[in-house]
């Protein structure tokens, strides 16, 4: 598979076929950050599609100022963001003001290391993340699934560095304590 | 401790991978864009009403406007004379096909749109 610098040479030079190259390599990555956006399939569906349309008719506008990657992931993010706004879903971004006690994550740290199925843990772990907010459903994704820095991830969402390192660690958090009560009552 | 928990979420969510999207939207894509650069024409319903006009209405109105002049016709035509003895009711026949027909052109017409659609979608 051609890398990104590649395809968008080619694609420059007006060979638009290396475009579904372009599409094939990040279908799954703007899908799945749809689905933790969206949570519902077919949703998440139509909006890869026209993600993958917006793209191919401003792919030369891109500057090269971020990653290929990042830029596609923004695009994702901000479809998805305007069907929620459209569907006027209350979606919390980032709401400082109603957070919850800070919660000593060591609790639920026994999920991680303990020592049973690997593929129940990977099952219990797919059904937690569905039941997270939006938001940490996101950042998860993109941190730990698609290793995006913090830096990378302030891009994409346009929240603060703070922000997203809130996030993450309440996600985290969240994640843990779903899986922990998933793999006790199992 | 933090690094030791981040490489096992880093383990777990490598092997959970992405769930992905359905089959063919790579084709569904590509179909958009084609879409996009090659709208198929869509038939305008202005114009399908002054078709339908012209092409029905107009006849009609003038059948009505004659129908004066043919009504002594019918009466030295035999056939037309037997027609006429059935009572049967030339307006109402012309009425009927006249929305008949609207009715063809029409469904025509919706498919026609519906299946244009279905390409952008």
């Amino acid at each position: 598979m051609k890398n990104d610098d590649a395809i968008l040479r080619e694609f420059k030079k007006g060979n638009t076929s290396v475009y579904k190259e372009l599409i094939n390599k990040y279908k799954p990555y703007v899908y799945a950050i749809c689905m933790s956006l969206i949570k519902n399939r077919e949703d998440s569906e139509e909006i890869t599609q026209d993600v993958f349309v917006k793209i191919y008719y401003s792919i030369n506008k891109f500057k090269g100022k971020s990653s290929l990657k990042t830029w596609v992931y923004k695009i994702a993010y901000n479809a998805s963001m305007s069907l929620l706004q459209k569907k006027n879903k209350q979606f919390l971004v980032y709401d400082d003001t109603h957070s919850e006690p800070e919660e000593d994550e060591s609790n639920h740290y026994e999920f991680l290391f303990e020592k049973s199925d690997r593929e129940i843990k990977i099952e219990i772990l797919k059904r937690s993340m569905v039941e997270l907010k939006p938001i940490e459903a996101l950042v998860l994704n993109l941190f730990y699934l698609k290793e995006q820095s913090i830096n990378e991830i302030c891009e994409i969402t346009s929240l603060t560095n703070s922000n997203i390192r809130v996030v993450l660690h309440r996600g985290r958090s969240n994640l843990l304590k779903k899986c922990n009560s998933k793999l006790n009552s199992n | 401790m933090k690094n030791k928990i981040d490489n096992e979420l880093f383990e777990l969510f490598s092997e959970m991978g992405v769930s992905t999207p359905d089959d063919f939207t790579t084709e569904k894509i590509l179909l958009k864009i084609r879409g996009v650069e090659n709208p198929e024409p869509i038939i305008n319903p202005i114009v399908v009403f002054v078709y339908l006009f012209l092409c029905v209405t107009l006849p009609a109105l003038t059948y009505f406007i004659i129908k004066k002049d043919w009504e002594d016709t019918i009466e030295s035509n035999l056939i037309l004379n037997y027609i006429n003895a059935l009572n049967f009711d030339y307006s109402s026949y012309v009425a009927v096909m006249t929305i008949c027909i609207y009715v063809i052109v029409f469904q025509i017409m919706t498919l026609h749109n519906s299946k244009s659609d279905c390409n952008y979608s």
